[in-house]
């Protein structure tokens, strides 16, 4: 279908090969090369940009191109067609310049300067065919000619085109100077093509009223043909730039993939190629994004992770969405690595502060338990050795020892639970509810077993989640209960008590990180006054293995 | 030397399994000295059951955690023991004060079974009490155990209702003592026991059972629930 496109040219080319007139290679090739270029750049131009009507304009351009070149033929309304049409291409033009990039309207006085050029183009050299008698002639070739009197109709056109041009010319100035950089960009070859062929019809307009020499309005007409070959070029090349920045989203993703850059911020303004772009950081503290400088942005473009609005950015809005949203994404993705990394050297460091913690209550729990006692106990020994009724000594140290015992007993049930492995969770937890100090009961626990890292994660969730109800609480009971369903393990506490736990308090941040090293989530739900939940969900990816049932449990 | 009499007026014959050498020689040496027989010593499962089809002692005495994987091969060995020798009383010493254990030994039917600490065996009295009741098809739990599932919190815990003595008597009827037994132990007669075993099991809307295993039993059972 799309080499349809090329039909008009073809017949173009045909009409100016074989129409009657002699014409010159090069005039051949550079009618051909306005017209495709304009057609080839307005077809990629629509398909890169459906949103904008730009392509379509272009393509425009180079139908009306290619139509004039019917005058090339020796035929009556060959020639007329030629005529009627001969400046059509510079109305489209204008067309195109006054509503780029969008090909739409925004306001009135675009709509008359628009209107203004078509009337000034096919009307008038209707007019001009059916008023003035006129030889055939091939008016698609430049000659020198000799100059006829300009009649005053003319004149008036002339001077019309010159102001309309001027006009365009003055307004495709402010424009740029209003533009921000990322527009200036993007404007950069149509303003300067544009202007440029502007300023070169509008010369060779004011060349034919001042009645200049044939010879310098033939190389004045030429130019313009020759910028109008190059013009579209300069858009094909603002096309292919926007696949360079494409690219540098490529290279910007690999860039992140080696982790967050100091300065994101500048890795993103480099990539988009808009200095002025920010990038402010939620923080849940001030339900606010923040730059690095401490100022309060709101943008549009958002940095998400599941829903989650990690960052904003702030950039210049004539940046064509879809490579902000491709930059947002890949930046989305280093934050949101960022972020974890960062969680997990928090998670990880409490991880071994917390065993560090547990260490030391060890050490001082035998110092000053066990270890004392067992001073005691050699001291007694050896008083006992020294004296003749040693009974009353030995039945102490024997007490002690006892003491001592026990002491050690239940340091060791506390460093490790030794019916977690025997026997699995079910007994486990229905001893550590038996010790509970507050009533607690186990409703629900799988009947097989199941990885002994997720064991030992249900044992010390519900372990240090009784220890906060028996805290914090003021609970009546607590309910314990483990299921586990297509291998995602769910252990829920629930208790009666005052609610309102602190999840960032330290005794559930334990938990959350112990539960996020199994991989999965701990939710806790602590309306005041209505008891406390604590959830805690994830994954038995370890072999799961059917043991022998325990009877109990 | 006195030695203890079995039912049929032969000594008790004990067999003492654990892998700690220093503590297999010193129980023996105690239960020796206590008038018991000890005829054989083991330091593993395996050898203790090979030594119990070989030689039926009245009881054994085996260490919960023993070689090759010191987890609980002491118990499966009393377990094994329960169904090929149901005639030999077991005793399981642990370290461990877990009712899980201690409720393992006791299924629905058990006699002559026990769980005791093994600090325990420093007081002879108790020891030698403890293998004499396993002999003579009793239970015993040890008093630790017991006091754990007594002392559990319960919501509307209905051991409240209890006098203080009744929940002495609930305790040491719990450790597998006969109405003898917690005579002896509370220093009460055997009328006043029988009224306080009564109303424990009133008041708790419990069955006596129709033997003192199926009272220690429905009690454990109760306490556990």
């Amino acid at each position: 279908m799309r080499k349809l496109w090329l039909l008009p040219g073809l017949l173009a080319a045909a009409a100016m090969l074989w129409g009657g007139y002699a014409v010159s290679v090069p005039a051949l090739v550079l009618n051909l090369a306005v017209g495709w270029s304009f057609i080839g750049g307005g077809l990629v131009a629509a398909r890169r940009r459906p949103e904008s009507r730009s392509g379509h304009l272009m393509i425009a351009v180079g139908l009306a191109w290619f139509v004039r070149i019917a005058g090339a033929v020796e035929n009556d309304a060959a020639f007329a067609v030629g005529v009627a049409t001969k400046t059509l291409y510079l109305a489209v033009l204008g067309h195109l310049l006054v509503t780029y990039p969008t090909g739409r309207f925004t306001g009135r006085w675009q709509r008359v300067v628009v209107v203004a050029g078509y009337l000034l183009t096919v009307p008038v050299n209707v007019g001009y065919l059916l008023l003035t008698p006129l030889e055939t002639q091939n008016i698609v070739v430049i000659t020198e000619t000799v100059v006829p009197e300009v009649p005053v109709a003319a004149l008036v056109v002339l001077v019309g085109v010159t102001a309309l041009g001027l006009a365009l010319l003055a307004w495709l100035l402010s424009r740029w100077l209003r533009a921000g950089s990322v527009l200036r960009r993007d404007l950069g070859p149509v303003v300067w093509g544009g202007a440029a062929i502007v300023l070169t019809v509008v010369i060779t307009y004011v060349g034919a009223l001042l009645r200049l020499p044939s010879s310098v309005q033939v190389v004045l007409a030429w130019s313009t043909e020759a910028v109008l070959v190059v013009w579209p070029l300069a858009l094909l090349y603002g096309l292919l730039r926007t696949r360079l920045d494409r690219s540098a989203v490529g290279e910007l993703i690999v860039e992140l993939g080696a982790g967050l850059p100091d300065d994101l911020r500048a890795a993103l303004a480099r990539t988009l190629h808009d200095p002025t772009l920010q990038i402010g950081y939620w923080r849940p503290e001030r339900r606010e994004f923040v730059s690095a400088d401490g100022e309060v942005l709101h943008g549009s473009t958002y940095l998400e992770s599941n829903g989650t609005r990690l960052a904003v950015l702030v950039h210049d809005p004539a940046l064509e969405p879809e490579l902000v949203r491709a930059v947002a994404a890949g930046a989305a993705l280093a934050v949101q690595n960022s972020l974890r990394l960062e969680e997990v050297r928090a998670s990880r460091a409490r991880i071994v502060e917390a065993a560090d913690a547990a260490r030391r209550r060890v050490e001082r729990d035998l110092h000053d338990g066990a270890q004392q006692r067992l001073v005691s106990v050699m001291l007694a020994l050896r008083l006992a050795r020294s004296t003749d009724e040693p009974g009353e000594l030995l039945a102490e140290a024997q007490a002690e020892l006892g003491r001592a015992l026990d002491e050690l007993r239940e340091l060791a049930r506390g460093i490790y639970p030794v019916l977690l492995t025997d026997a699995g969770l079910g007994p486990a937890l229905t001893s550590l509810a038996e010790r509970s100090a507050v009533p607690a009961r186990v409703r629900e626990v799988p009947a097989h077993r199941l990885s002994p890292l997720a064991e030992h994660t249900c044992y010390f969730v519900v372990s240090e989640a009784l220890a906060n109800v028996a805290k914090h609480a003021q609970a009546r009971e607590v309910l314990i209960s483990v299921r586990c369903a297509a291998g995602t393990v769910v252990v829920e506490i629930v208790d009666d008590g005052v609610g309102g736990a602190n999840p960032a308090g330290s005794g559930l941040r334990g938990l959350d990180d112990r539960v996020a090293a199994a991989g999965g989530r701990l939710v806790v739900t602590s309306p005041v006054g209505a008891g406390t939940t604590v959830r805690a969900e994830f994954q038995d990816l370890g072999e799961s293995f059917a043991a022998s049932v325990d009877s109990d449990g | 030397m006195r030695s203890v009499a079995c039912c049929e007026g032969e000594i008790m014959r004990v067999v003492v399994a654990d892998d700690a050498a220093l503590f297999r020689e010193g129980v023996a040496r105690l239960l020796t000295d206590a008038g018991f027989e000890v005829t054989g010593k083991v330091g593993d499962a395996q050898a203790l059951l090979e030594l119990v089809r070989a030689d039926p002692p009245d009881v054994v005495i085996v260490d919960i955690r023993m070689p090759p994987g010191f987890t609980t091969e002491g118990l499966d060995a009393a377990r094994e023991l329960r169904e090929t020798h149901p005639g030999v009383g077991v005793l399981v010493l642990s370290a461990h004060v877990e009712p899980h254990y201690a409720l393992r030994l006791l299924d629905s039917d058990a006699r002559g079974a026990g769980y005791l600490l093994k600090e325990r065996v420093t007081d002879l009295g108790e020891l030698a009490d403890a293998v004499r009741r396993v002999a003579a098809g009793g239970l015993v739990i040890d008093p630790g155990v017991v006091a754990q599932l007594v002392g559990r919190k319960r919501v509307d815990d209905p051991l409240e209702a209890l006098s203080e003595r009744e929940r002495e008597v609930l305790s040491v009827m719990a450790e597998g003592r006969s109405n003898q037994g917690i005579c002896e132990r509370l220093f009460l007669s055997p009328k006043t026991v029988e009224a306080y075993v009564g109303s424990v099991f009133t008041k708790l809307g419990l069955h006596q059972g129709p033997d003192d295993n199926r009272r220690v039993l429905a009690v454990l059972a109760y306490l556990r629930r």
